[in-house]
């Protein structure tokens, strides 16, 4: 029967927060940082494109020298697409590079072009006019390269998907922990707590404003990743990999974990005020607590793998905004962020418990702030 | 039947509730009246499960009161308590739910309830656009709205228009017509007096009479009479079971008799002076009934550890007699704190 009003009291948080303007505004406001941030990600990707170029080849060596330049084309990190022009094109061709619709016309060792071979494609000709003055092609060396402190790829892309979702994780939780203190305040500052506790349990009635609120938080996630991965594909910015859908799943993870913890912390502070002003103060503290562990993830990303990083990824609750910090590090050991989930859940549980207390004990007195001690020890029965 | 028995309860050191016990039957209307800070409250809350006693029961049909029978109660606090951003229809289908009421039950009675105290044009606004008399019919639709089988209202009179009280005393009738036990508390006397078949009297945690206005009459030690006569001021000092006497100038003169005095023969006595155009026992209102009851028992907690209806109320303790019998065991309390009970 307590779970049936559990679950009213869910619905009735989720569709009266979700019909309110402010949900609307914060879901606004994260979408179009997200669709920003990727449009820049797309602006500036786009400047780092393998530049491509259009090149004909005629004369005698056309095909040996189209062949090879096809071949190293890829080392040199240029598209080509090449033709072999025949000869009574040639007039056409040289009008092409003249209209800069080619950008190099080869002809027996002469480079015709606008102005200057672009630096880019420059070895490629240069190479492709040597091959063609070798008499046999297919006792041409290839160069290889042998990497001996490769750069992972991936890497720029790694740290930019931590922030995102460090920013992500820390104004979602902030905001929704918020929901959930002005929720509860409001409904002792209204007293209609007390019409509601003459039918739900305390406990009730505190899980299900935390599951309600957090449902709207998980959908705005839902929603900001799909726009942000829709976007960011659509863009070219993103590169959609397991790498990015395991971000995904470490976010919501530490969503869950992290919000649980915070709202029910904001939620026993918010119990012990009556009215809004008070609460705004009363949480303060709480705030730092979010926002320490913030800024430090800040100062993590820069080195993810340093060993203080490490350590603090492990620790509750910086372990909600550290431990995402390390999908921007490429080394983490499998056990980390099973342990880091683990100690949080633990820890969780215990806020979870003492928080549901001093609520229960604080939210129908009403007046002045009630003390700590009091909070904890009085019970109903006071 | 709703039972209250030997409810106990103290705040630190101040002791709200000391052992109250009274009961309600099926289809009774009971008036709870107190002063300020008696208990009233504190003794709604705990009938409510809202606070926990620190001893005592509470009972009904014969059995303690549990979280599954507590749902079917009807309960209006004190201090009203809305959402204030939440829409009238929705917040009446929702408490109708959280009381054990079907949807589609609860949207029936949220628009029965509507219509009925005409709130129903208002059902797509939210509570904090209602004018106060509105939003306090829609509090009175959220404590009836899932056909409690207990109805409990705190001062659910307070702030009403005439109009408003007459609805009110008509739904409250009707529900106690339908068999449901009727708690209300009110500080109007007049209207519990008209309205209530019992009445309890609570008094610093304590129940210091209860029974119907009738019993509570006859337990009453004192009558007065009103003799309307000629003869002279100080006639009747010297009749036989006169306890008192006042002889206003131009007006019948005001008796108070012994509780064993013959009335006949103060008649007798006004007749042998002349004629006698008026001759009537006053029946004694509630109001006065009551300051009877708390004066009787001002002295009964002479520590002045008087109960308070939640923490908040601290201040409110001491002497709150709606009357001139200041509790002398407690010389700060000025006659102002008396004049808010």
């Amino acid at each position: 029967m307590n779970r049936s009003a559990m679950r009213l009291v869910m619905r009735r948080e989720f569709v009266e927060r979700g019909r309110d303007r402010g949900f609307a505004i914060a879901v606004g406001i994260s979408l179009a940082i997200v669709l920003i941030s990727v449009l820049i990600a797309a602006l500036v990707s786009s400047k780092n494109k393998t530049p491509s170029f259009d090149v004909g080849f005629a004369g005698g060596r056309a095909a040996v020298e189209q062949q090879y330049a096809e071949q190293v084309a890829p080392n040199y990190k240029i598209k080509l697409s090449s033709t072999i022009v025949p000869e009574d094109g040639l007039d056409l061709a040289r009008q092409q590079v003249k209209d800069g619709k080619l950008d190099a016309l080869v002809v027996d060792g002469q480079v015709y072009v606008q102005d200057t071979v672009d630096a880019k494609l420059e070895p490629v000709l240069a190479g492709a006019n040597l091959a063609a003055q070798v008499p046999d092609l297919a006792r041409v060396q290839a160069q290889s390269t042998v990497k001996l402190a490769p750069k992972d790829p991936d890497a720029g892309q790694r740290k930019t998907v931590a922030l995102i979702a460090e920013i992500t994780l820390f104004s979602q939780m902030i905001a929704y922990c918020m929901w959930v203190a002005t929720g509860v305040v409001e409904e002792k500052s209204s007293r209609v707590i007390e019409v509601l506790l003459s039918t739900v349990t305390p406990r009730a009635l505190l899980t299900g404003k935390i599951i309600g609120i957090g449902g709207l938080g998980l959908l705005q996630l839902g929603a900001t990743v799909a726009v942000g991965l829709g976007a960011g594909s659509a863009t070219g910015a993103l590169h959609i990999s397991g790498q990015v859908w395991q971000t995904v799943g470490i976010v919501a993870v530490w969503f869950v974990l992290g919000y649980i913890f915070y709202s029910s912390a904001y939620a026993a502070v918010a119990a012990r005020v009556s009215r809004q002003e008070e609460m705004q103060t009363a949480v303060q503290p709480l705030n730092l607590l979010l926002m320490v562990p913030y800024f430090t993830a800040f100062a993590a990303i820069g080195n993810p793998d340093a060993g203080w990083v490490r350590t603090l990824s492990l620790i509750p609750p910086f372990s909600v905004l550290i431990q995402p910090v390390r999908i921007a590090g490429g080394d983490a050991s499998w056990w980390e962020p099973v342990a880091a989930v683990g100690l949080m859940a633990v820890a969780t549980v215990g806020i979870v418990l003492a928080g549901a207390r001093v609520y229960e004990n604080s939210v129908l007195r009403f007046g002045s702030k009630v003390s700590l001690r009091a909070a904890w020890t009085a019970g109903r029965k006071a | 039947m709703l039972e209250l028995e030997g409810l106990r309860k103290s705040y630190g050191d101040r002791v709200a509730l000391d052992g109250v016990t009274f009961s309600v039957r099926p289809g009774e209307l009971y008036g709870f009246v107190g002063t300020n800070g008696a208990g009233k409250t504190t003794t709604m809350r705990i009938t409510l499960g809202v606070l926990e006693p620190d001893a005592g029961t509470v009972r009904y049909r014969g059995k303690p009161v549990d979280a599954e029978t507590r749902r079917t109660f009807g309960y209006m606090p004190e201090e009203r308590g809305l959402y204030p951003k939440m829409r009238v229809g929705d917040q009446l289908r929702y408490l109708a739910e959280l009381h054990g009421l079907s949807r589609a039950e609860a949207d029936r009675a949220a628009t029965y309830w509507m219509e009925r105290l005409s709130v129903i044009e208002r059902a797509g606004d939210r509570v904090e656009a209602l004018s106060l008399g509105n939003q306090q019919r829609v509090q009175l639709a959220a404590a009836l709205v899932h056909h409690p089988a207990v109805l409990v209202l705190d001062e659910p009179f307070s702030g009403l228009d005439p109009v408003g009280v007459d609805n009110l005393a008509e739904v409250l009738r009707e529900r106690a017509a339908e068999g449901v036990p009727v708690v209300f508390s009110s500080h109007q006397l007049e209207l519990v007096e008209r309205l209530c078949d019992s009445i309890g009297i609570i008094y610093r945690g304590r129940m210091v009479a209860t029974g119907t206005v009738d019993e509570l009459r006859a337990s009453r030690s004192e009558r007065v009479l009103r003799v309307g006569t000629d003869a002279a001021a100080g006639w009747a000092d010297r009749v036989p079971g006169v306890v008192s006497a006042e002889y206003p100038a131009g007006a019948a003169t005001k008796l108070l008799l012994a509780p064993d005095a013959d009335d006949q023969a103060v008649l007798d006595a006004a007749r042998a002076l002349g004629p006698v155009r008026e001759f009537t026992p006053l029946r004694a209102s509630l109001a006065e009934l009551f300051r009877e009851a708390v004066a009787d028992h001002d002295g009964d907690r002479a520590d002045g550890t008087a109960g308070t209806d939640g923490p908040g109320a601290a201040a409110t303790s001491g002497p709150a007699a709606p009357s001139d019998t200041a509790d002398t065991s407690n010389a700060d309390g000025p006659a102002a704190e008396g004049a808010r009970a």
